[in-house]
């Protein structure tokens, strides 16, 4: 018996030292499993910004008193803005058209009696568009307001829990772990089981002693490994680089990117059952890890989500998975406070392997 | 370049295509379910965002202003609390966006002119909470104009043009056309060649009068049919199912969309080229195409509002001046000619790509 065992465990040994020499072999490989989190990290951290630092804004006064001159300094002085006056709403509209700028102030004339400023917004962008025009109307309203000597009878005194300054990217770099950690992890598992196919390895393999586990478990723990090398990286850059606070534990990540990866690999391997080229493995990759990126609302909250789509997103394992980083992160949760989540990404990855072994016969 | 060679080519290529039923059915499903997924599923405005109250006094005053936060569409008071430990939890739970104090001594305050409510913002998702924010503080200020029964100073009239009323999928869908051009375009490329690479075959073609160009053409010519009927499928999509305006025309679209397919099959070329085998290509292209079709195209990001650094980078890619041409094109009905710079800027950079693509193709070791 403990020979069998024993002999079993040098296969698995032998098997894993093969899989580990091919996933790092290339040079080029290794560059890939390491640079693009770190690329992915630093674009998603500086691109993906809904926050408007800065808009380019027409300003067509029709009226030219010296009231509205005012009421332009003080956009002007608001902050981020940079104005560009043109003589009529032609030669703004124009400007639009090509995208130069976002927002055309008008002020029509006989702006003294009338009091009205028309804010026209390019809806191409609703969300800058709808920011900009709340912001301009803030500034307006307290410039209004100051004129009027009205003090407003009813004032917010506004705070933020968790990300004070509302930083974006506090939201969004776990929202990369989750998308890196799938994407690697799942594609990587697909094509490289395929792959022996493909390229006929497997049938030889078929001969040797190995059993179906240790083929798979020997797949699965380098990637695997390769999975949490990533996630550790990017848990690392987002600390010492983009100075998001890591309020939780390190040990409740590490079981909460386990349980994930049970999901994704058992994923990849479903859909190395069915693949017989790596082409077909990609695409069919990419066809679950889009949905599943979308629905786990890493950038898109799922509650804004029409109600069907929201059910679907209870099979996706990356939505636990990233409420649970996400607290982790943020708000300093431990491996106590989401029993449901760690259950839920049990559930689903177990099944995922379950279905794959069912189907890999 | 012999035309029977690249005939030849592209006929043994479309026929591995056709036998693949699974590959070509998921170049077909995949950019439907995408488009599907971003029209839908996503939305960039709020809508019933979900609040809790702690009103600590019934009078009469605080219920007026809680009633204003039910009424309004913006909103779904979801929870009333007892008090600040549970509103503590709530937030913390994520079970509300973010929660309302009305003081004890809001009424008296309210009297005096000077009342104070307290706003509690949940800043994980940082941009739900702006918005959140910026409903609330419109609110107040409305209602705080109506009690004080002075009119505004200045009025302020908000239009938006393009898009009257806000409708995230607008904008979003037709940036995400730019998203499966570059998946199937530039994917799909990139594992063909590799995969001659890979199995060797192309050792067999060594031996055939095959040119690298011929070779090069006569691969890409079906993607390129594949590739046009997935974008002419989403650009319909986006009419019938989406109601997004086509305001431009459709020639103008597909014309435009042609020259951006050519530029990510050329990058997939030439991933595919560089790297020699699939596993590498599909990562390769993960990280050069998708991304920055996703991130730096200003498909769902504003480039306006990265740093000033990083949108001088956006130039680099080509999928940002599609998803300009596009979304002008859709929503602004404006020509192509209009934006010349960037059909230009596309142009260089296909041109630059083709004849890259060219000299390392020398590597295959195809006849000369």
């Amino acid at each position: 018996m403990s020979g069998f065992l024993g002999g079993a465990w040098r296969r698995l040994a032998a098997l894993m030292r093969k899989e580990f020499v091919q996933l790092l072999r290339d040079p080029r490989m290794r560059f890939m499993l390491v640079v693009p989190p770190v690329v992915q990290l630093f674009i998603f951290g500086y691109a993906a910004t809904f926050e408007v630092r800065h808009a380019d804004i027409a300003v067509v006064d029709r009226d030219g008193g010296p009231e509205v001159r005012e009421v332009i300094a003080a956009i002007d002085a608001a902050h981020h803005y940079t104005l560009r006056f043109l003589g009529s709403i032609d030669a703004a509209s124009a400007l639009m058209d090509r995208g130069r700028i976002g927002v055309i102030v008008q002020v029509p004339p006989r702006f003294s009696t009338d009091r009205r400023i028309e804010l026209i917004a390019d809806g191409s962008d609703p969300n800058t568009a709808q920011l900009v025009q709340a912001e301009l109307a803030q500034v307006i309203a307290t410039y209004g307001a100051s004129q009027a000597q009205y003090v407003p009878p009813l004032t917010v005194e506004e705070r933020a829990w968790f990300n004070p300054n509302l930083e974006d990217h506090w939201f969004f770099i776990p929202g990369i772990m989750a998308n890196v950690l799938f994407v690697a992890t799942m594609m990587l598992t697909a094509m490289m089981v395929v792959r022996e196919r493909e390229v006929g390895t497997l049938e030889r393999l078929m001969v040797t002693p190995v059993g179906r586990l240790e083929f798979l478990v020997a797949k699965m723990v380098p990637v695997a490994c390769v999975g949490l090398f990533d996630v550790g990286l990017i848990a690392f850059m987002a600390v010492a680089w983009f100075d998001v606070p890591l309020r939780g534990g390190i040990v409740a990540l590490a079981l909460a990117s386990l349980l994930v990866l049970l999901s994704t690999q058992g994923l990849g391997l479903l859909v190395s059952t069915y693949a017989a080229t790596q082409q077909q493995a990609m695409l069919s990759s990419m066809f679950y890890i889009m949905p599943m990126v979308v629905l786990s609302g890493f950038a898109f909250p799922i509650r804004n989500m029409p109600e069907a789509v929201q059910l679907l997103t209870w099979v996706d394992p990356l939505r636990y998975y990233l409420v649970v980083v996400r607290d982790i992160f943020l708000k300093g949760m431990g491996l106590g406070d989401h029993p449901f989540e760690f259950a839920m990404m049990l559930v689903l990855g177990c099944t995922a392997i379950g279905a794959s072994a069912l189907r890999l016969r | 370049m012999r035309w029977s060679n690249v005939r030849a080519m592209a006929i043994k290529e479309s026929r591995h295509l056709r036998r693949d039923a699974r590959s070509l059915a998921l170049m077909f499903l995949m950019p439907t379910i995408m488009l599907f997924l971003y029209g839908y599923a996503i939305r960039l405005d709020i809508m019933d965002a979900p609040i809790g109250v702690l009103q600590e006094s019934h009078d009469l005053a605080s219920d007026e202003l809680v009633a204003q936060f039910r009424g309004s569409p913006a909103f779904q008071v979801v929870r009333n609390f007892a008090d600040r430990r549970e509103l503590a939890d709530s937030i913390e739970k994520g079970d509300v966006w973010a929660a309302i104090v009305v003081p004890r001594t809001f009424a008296i305050d309210l009297a005096r002119g000077a009342g104070r409510i307290q706003l509690i913002l949940d800043g994980t998702d940082a941009n739900s909470a702006r918005l959140v924010r910026n409903y609330v503080l419109a609110l107040v200020g409305g209602y705080a104009q109506t009690l004080s029964g002075s009119p505004a100073y200045i009025d302020v009239d908000a239009r938006t043009w393009f898009n009257e009323s806000h409708e995230s999928r607008y904008a979003i869908v037709p940036g995400v056309i730019v998203l499966v051009m570059s998946t199937i375009g530039a994917l799909m490329t990139a594992l063909t060649i590799a995969r001659e690479m890979e199995l060797g075959n192309l050792v067999m073609l060594r031996t055939t009068p095959l040119t690298r160009g011929e070779f090069l053409v006569g691969k890409l010519l079906p993607y390129f049919f594949v590739g046009m009927a997935d974008v002419l499928a989403a650009v319909a999509a986006s009419v019938f199912v989406f109601d997004i305006p086509l305001r431009g025309s459709v020639g103008a679209i597909a014309s435009v969309s042609a020259l951006f397919l050519l530029v990510v099959m050329c990058q997939g070329a030439l991933i595919s080229i560089v790297s020699g085998n699939q596993m590498l290509a599909s990562q390769l292209v993960q990280v050069t195409t998708f991304l920055p079709s996703f991130l730096l195209s200003g498909a769902i990001y504003a480039i306006g509002n990265m740093p000033l650094w990083l949108q001088d980078i956006t130039l680099a890619f080509p999928a940002r001046y599609y998803v300009e041409l596009s979304k002008s094109i859709f929503l602004k009905g404006i020509s192509p000619l209009v934006l010349w710079p960037s059909v230009a800027a596309l142009c260089a950079i296909l041109a630059l790509l083709a004849a890259i693509l060219y000299r390392r193709a020398a590597r295959l070791g195809l006849a000369q």
